[in-house]
């Protein structure tokens, strides 16, 4: 499947290109953008994920599934890992990417003639992304998709990388187990309340 | 087939209604067997605040490549499969269902939603009728259901609601930054905001802690057991008793008929997909206002050549999802943060009965939520002007702490061509038809949907909000309530079950989720399908005493 050693499901230059249209989507500038994030190693992640879902027949892949949920249960974070590439469609995506990136390359050319997609600048590849955008392109749509996720999605998937795209945000996280204390924003604080004075228990 | 011993009662779906009626019955000494087609997840299962996980892959759900449904507008139109994005917003298929993930609004139905035909009827193009019941016959259930599954709330404090005997259990939640925006922009325009019920605990109660207003609750399951799901306040009382068996991953199939043509049990594929059939003296459906109409049309023979218990072919018709949306995206200059907190703390009935001056009929109300802390929904949500680059980041930067988006609620109007029946063309991974929806909302939901929508905005208006976006009506195809598929009334010929939910055609066949529902009211319908459970189930129980049900 790959063309290097690298035990990618991409070939190098297939990766460097996903990872650049990504940088592009989520650019970055005095914060992270999706290439300090790790988006690529997301999507790879996602792509990798699937050899259950192409080998076997739907009903064997619910019967696998129910496997790994039932039991012990879909607990650790092994299962749910293995739930969580179950679930995807990696090897589905897998073809779009490959044909998607060769779109990208097209498409580039048209731009500048002999570039690749890598091979333009900021400014020509935003020029081939809105193109492909305009048309509303599913490649693109997967694209953009997976791109936000893998920034803004948890860490424990391989993007988003020391929250690196929650800092973007000003999100903390979640924040269980701790939880929040009042006030949660600016108007609860400053709103009046009628109803605070209210008594929570009343079974006694 | 492996047979298991006969169990009293066999119940279909471990959801909202289906672990009340586990309850009821084992404690009134049955014995009970609840066949679950999802998973048996637990508290610490829901600890990893994982919008990816939970949200968007299939952890409640199962995949749309395994088990699709499939939706088309009318009869006249070919149906398309419903996407992963429509699927997921339906009820999760795990012990608990809908409960485990839902965001615990939880509503009394007023007076006058038990007798729309009589207050507001007839309306061309529709089947409007009255309840068979009144919200008199449901009023000691709601208490009970309020108390039992554990709501928190403030009575009295909405000069609309309907007449109650005794306050919620336990006080409101913790009031958040929309619920305060809300009550901000309403006191300006003279409408009377108040403390959402919520089947969230705010303080201990039954054995459980109180909400610690983590974010993340509408969605997802609660890590610290203070959502009332009925994975928490029911479940562990139906095991105490000893007389409960609950089985997850096992899917039914069919319910049996003996030669009396009674429910004699279920079969079901177990989690190795082989199939086993549990004999039961009662079944009760409680899979569902989809999947229990499916179930019933699966189960067809030849006493029941157009599918169990419709003999008035009424089995699956007459669907409603509420009111097409509309759910509105505003932002103000100040922050809310809405990672913080529960999802909807503030709401208002101002809007909620008829005023025929409006140019429809009936009402519904508007709920602001926190959005919990789901960053990837906003990046995705179409408000940025652009999908991408530069200016979709500095967006998000902006957006993040200063959002809300606020959904309408509005009853819709049954329709008998609103209907869920099986696909002739698509079956799913086990080979069984899927089930098909054909859903058009009615002219009077748009116009209600849109009418709550403006008023909507001038709410958000009055309140100082620096951007509003009201989008148009949705097209609706699916959504997480699901009611009116098995309507009750006292008419056999233009009903599926009695005022007790009992089938007309089969005696010992009761259903408890939505399906029976006559109208759908303007409200989130959980704590009505639950208060309704346990009237059943009370009836069931005294019935089983006089030696009618059970011999
Ligand atoms: C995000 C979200 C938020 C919500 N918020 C609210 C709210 O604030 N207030 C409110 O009132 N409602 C809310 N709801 C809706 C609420 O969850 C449902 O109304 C409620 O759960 C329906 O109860 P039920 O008993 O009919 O079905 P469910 O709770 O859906 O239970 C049905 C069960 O049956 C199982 N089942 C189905 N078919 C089969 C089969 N063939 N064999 C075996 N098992 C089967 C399913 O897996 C499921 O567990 C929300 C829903 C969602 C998704
Ligand atoms: S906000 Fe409260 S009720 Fe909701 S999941 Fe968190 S702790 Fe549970």
């Amino acid at each position: 499947m790959s063309d290097t050693d690298s035990g990618s499901v991409l070939s190098d230059h297939e990766r460097t290109t996903i990872e650049a249209a990504a940088a592009r989507i989520v650019p970055s500038d005095e914060g992270a953008g999706a290439r300090e994030a790790g988006v690529i190693d997301y999507i790879e992640g996602l792509l990798a994920a699937d050899d259950v879902d192409t080998d076997i027949s739907p009903r064997e892949k619910k019967e696998y599934a129910n496997f790994i949920l039932g039991g012990m249960g879909g607990r650790t974070e092994e299962q749910q890992a293995t739930l969580f590439k179950l679930h995807g469609t990696g090897s589905r995506h897998l073809q779009a990417y490959r044909d998607g990136v060769r779109e990208l390359d097209r498409a580039a050319a048209e731009v500048a003639s002999g570039k690749d997609f890598r091979g333009l600048d900021d400014e020509g590849q935003d020029q081939v992304l809105t193109v492909l955008d305009e048309r509303k392109d599913p490649f693109f749509t997967l694209l953009l998709t997976h791109t936000m996720e893998g920034f803004y999605g948890h860490p424990r998937h391989g993007g988003n990388k020391d929250r690196a795209g929650w800092e973007v945000l000003g999100y903390p996280g979640p924040s269980f187990p701790h939880g929040n204390e009042k006030p949660y924003g600016w108007y609860d604080a400053n709103e009046p309340d009628e109803f605070a004075e209210e008594k929570k228990d009343r079974s006694s | 087939m492996a047979q298991h011993e006969t169990v009293d009662v066999c119940i279909v779906g471990g959801g909202a209604s289906g672990l009340v009626a586990a309850k009821e019955l084992t404690e009134a000494g049955m014995t009970v067997c609840v066949l679950e087609r999802g998973p048996w997840y637990k508290r610490e299962d829901f600890a990893l605040g994982d919008e990816l996980m939970y949200k968007r892959r299939n952890f409640f759900w199962p995949t749309v490549e395994l088990e699709p449904r499939t939706w088309r507008p009318n009869a006249d139109s070919p149906s398309e499969v419903l996407s992963t994005k429509t699927q997921t917003f339906s009820n999760a298929m795990c012990v608990g269902g809908g409960t485990i993930h839902y965001s615990g609004l939880s509503w009394r139905f007023h007076e006058s939603d038990f007798r729309v035909k009589s207050e507001d009827g007839p309306v061309a193009g529709t089947t409007i009728e009255d309840w068979p019941i009144s919200y008199e016959d449901m009023e000691p259930f709601y208490e009970k259901a309020e108390w039992t599954v554990g709501v928190s709330g403030q009575g009295w404090s909405s000069p609309f609601d309907p007449p109650r005997k005794r306050d919620y259990p336990v006080g409101p939640a913790a009031r958040n930054s929309p619920g305060a925006a809300l009550e901000r922009g309403a006191r300006k325009l003279g409408l009377h905001p108040f403390p959402t019920p919520l089947a969230i605990l705010t303080g201990d109660y039954d054995g459980r802690p109180g909400c610690i207003g983590k974010g993340m609750c509408s969605s997802y399951g609660c890590p610290v057991g203070a959502k009332s799901s009925t994975l928490e306040s029911m479940l562990p009382k139906a095991l105490a008793t000893g007389r409960l068996e609950i089985r997850p991953l096992c899917l039914s199939r069919e319910i049996t008929l003996d030669r009396q043509g009674k429910a004699s049990g279920v079969t079901y594929f177990n989690a190795e997909g082989e199939e086993e059939h549990q004999p039961a003296r009662l079944v009760v459906m409680a899979a569902g206002g989809v999947e229990t109409a499916r179930l019933l049309l699966l189960s067809e023979s030849a006493r029941f050549p157009q599918g169990l218990a419709n003999r008035s072919g009424l089995v699956g018709k007459n669907l409603m999802f509420h009111s097409p949306g509309v759910t509105l995206v505003v932002t103000f200059p100040e922050p809310l943060d809405g990672h913080k907190g529960t999802s909807s703390t503030r709401v208002l009935h101002d809007f909620y009965k008829t005023d025929t001056s409006r140019g429809f009929i009936r009402g519904g109300f508007m709920h602001p939520r926190a959005h919990g802390g789901d960053p990837i929904e906003l990046a995705l949500r179409p408000i940025h002007g652009k999908r991408w680059g530069q200016e979709h980041k500095d967006s998000m930067r902006e957006t993040w702490r200063h959002y809300l988006h606020s959904h309408c609620t509005g009853e819709s109007l049954p329709v008998e061509s609103n209907a869920v029946d099986l696909d002739p063309d698509l079956t799913d991974c086990y080979g069984l038809p899927v089930a098909r929806i054909t859903y058009t909302s009615h002219e009077n939901d748009v116009r209600l949907a849109t009418y709550l929508g403006e008023r909507s905005r001038e709410i958000y208006e009055a309140a100082g909000a620096t951007r509003i976006i009201v989008p148009k009506p949705e097209t609706r195809k699916l959504h997480n309530h699901q009611m009116g598929s098995c309507r009750m009334g006292n008419d056999p010929e233009s009903s599926v079950v009695d005022k007790w939910c009992r089938s007309h055609d089969v005696s010992n066949l009761f259903i408890v989720d939505a399906s029976v529902f006559v109208t759908g009211a303007g409200l989130n319908p959980t704590l009505t399908i639950q208060a309704n459970a346990f009237r059943v189930c009370d009836y069931m129980v005294t019935e089983a005493h006089k030696g009618n049900l059970i011999h």
